[in-house]
């Protein structure tokens, strides 16, 4: 299967939620495809940072094993850009553009959409056990479109 | 100091360690021993990839939500340790039944000093880390002492998850092992 992107889209074209997980997977892929690596660590530290701790560290940690089911499956590594390059950070490879979608689709919960990326990351292969953890994921992270018909947040002032 | 029987995997224990049941710990700083350990390993040997089963053993141990934080926290102590400290951190390793069940010197001053904060005992665990930490700087690793002692007592685990939405409930259980008054 060949998923074709229409536009080769940049860091900063991406929803807010997507350019703050990029750097994110970044740092787990290296770490998990050059072991010698501690950007796991960075990862980590990262989502503390940008969702706060609880919920930061929890994203990290769904994120490591999504890539873990992920890599499994693949029989090739993920082509990753170097998270500490500067001149990394403007670009997205093809394999991080299909990636991107597919946790795109899954927290806008489009599973046609996010079937075929998944198929195009792992050669058709589609586990059941990536599926779990990239919706793990997901359930961490908002959709790219506001939710409909969800009641208003309501807060006590006093 | 006592004669300790040698592991069935033929490593030579610890002189001056003893055993894990005699520190006493409670079910959650078991974890943290647990967890500490292959943090240790993945930084001795970065290619074992240790910090996974870390992770792993602490989500498992802890919920995925505390376990991380915990998790993240006790490896702020670490780092701390390690820069404050100058010679090797000896630890046993967890896949060895025999050696898990020991525990070296320097485990045995991070879990008491760990056991002596979450109990207000702030001279003690001061005692125990200036030791650890070889007579170096130590504020670095009693701050972050302290901040895993918190984490390991909910006070940060109960704050409220500003999460949009969830496909699972996430908070803590009443039968979570976080919750467990202090003895």
């Amino acid at each position: 299967m060949t998923v074709t992107l229409r536009q080769a889209p940049t860091p900063d074209t991406l929803d807010p939620v997507s350019r703050n997980l990029l750097p994110i997977l970044r740092h787990l892929l290296c770490s998990l495809q050059a072991p010698d690596g501690v950007g796991w660590q960075t990862a980590y530290a990262t989502a503390a940072e940008v969702w706060g701790e609880a919920r930061g560290l929890a994203i990290a940690f769904r994120a490591q094993r999504f890539l873990s089911a992920l890599l499994r499956s693949r029989p090739a590594p993920l082509d990753c850009a170097d998270p500490l390059c500067p001149d990394g950070r403007l670009t997205l490879t093809g394999d991080e553009c299909i990636l991107l979608a597919l946790l795109a689709h899954m927290r806008d919960d489009e599973p046609g959409a996010a079937r075929d990326m998944l198929a195009a990351l792992t050669g058709g292969r589609v586990e059941a056990g990536v599926v779990r953890a990239g919706l793990a994921l997901c359930a961490l992270l908002e959709g790219r479109r506001p939710a409909q018909g969800r009641a208003p947040r309501l807060a006590v002032v006093r | 100091m006592r004669d300790l029987d040698p592991p069935g995997c033929g490593a030579r224990p610890d002189p001056k360690g003893g055993h894990v049941r005699d520190l006493g710990l409670a079910r959650e700083e078991d974890i943290v021993l647990a967890v500490a350990r292959l943090f240790f390993r993945s930084f001795a040997a970065p290619g074992s990839e240790a910090w996974i089963a870390a992770m792993a053993a602490a989500g498992k141990g802890l919920g995925p939500r505390d376990g991380a934080i915990v998790a993240a926290r006790l490896l702020d102590v670490i780092q701390a340790i390690r820069r404050s400290r100058r010679s090797v951190f000896l630890f046993n390793a967890t896949r060895c039944p025999d050696c898990s069940a020991l525990a070296t010197e320097h485990e045995r001053r991070l879990l008491r000093a760990l056991c002596a904060m979450r109990r207000g005992e702030g001279t003690v665990a001061r005692t125990e880390i200036m030791m650890l930490c070889e007579g170096n700087s130590t504020e670095a690793v009693l701050g972050a002492l302290s901040a895993l002692g918190r984490a390991l007592d909910a006070g940060v685990v109960r704050a409220p998850d500003p999460v949009p939405r969830h496909h699972e409930a996430r908070g803590l259980s009443p039968a979570s092992p976080l919750r467990k008054p202090l003895p």
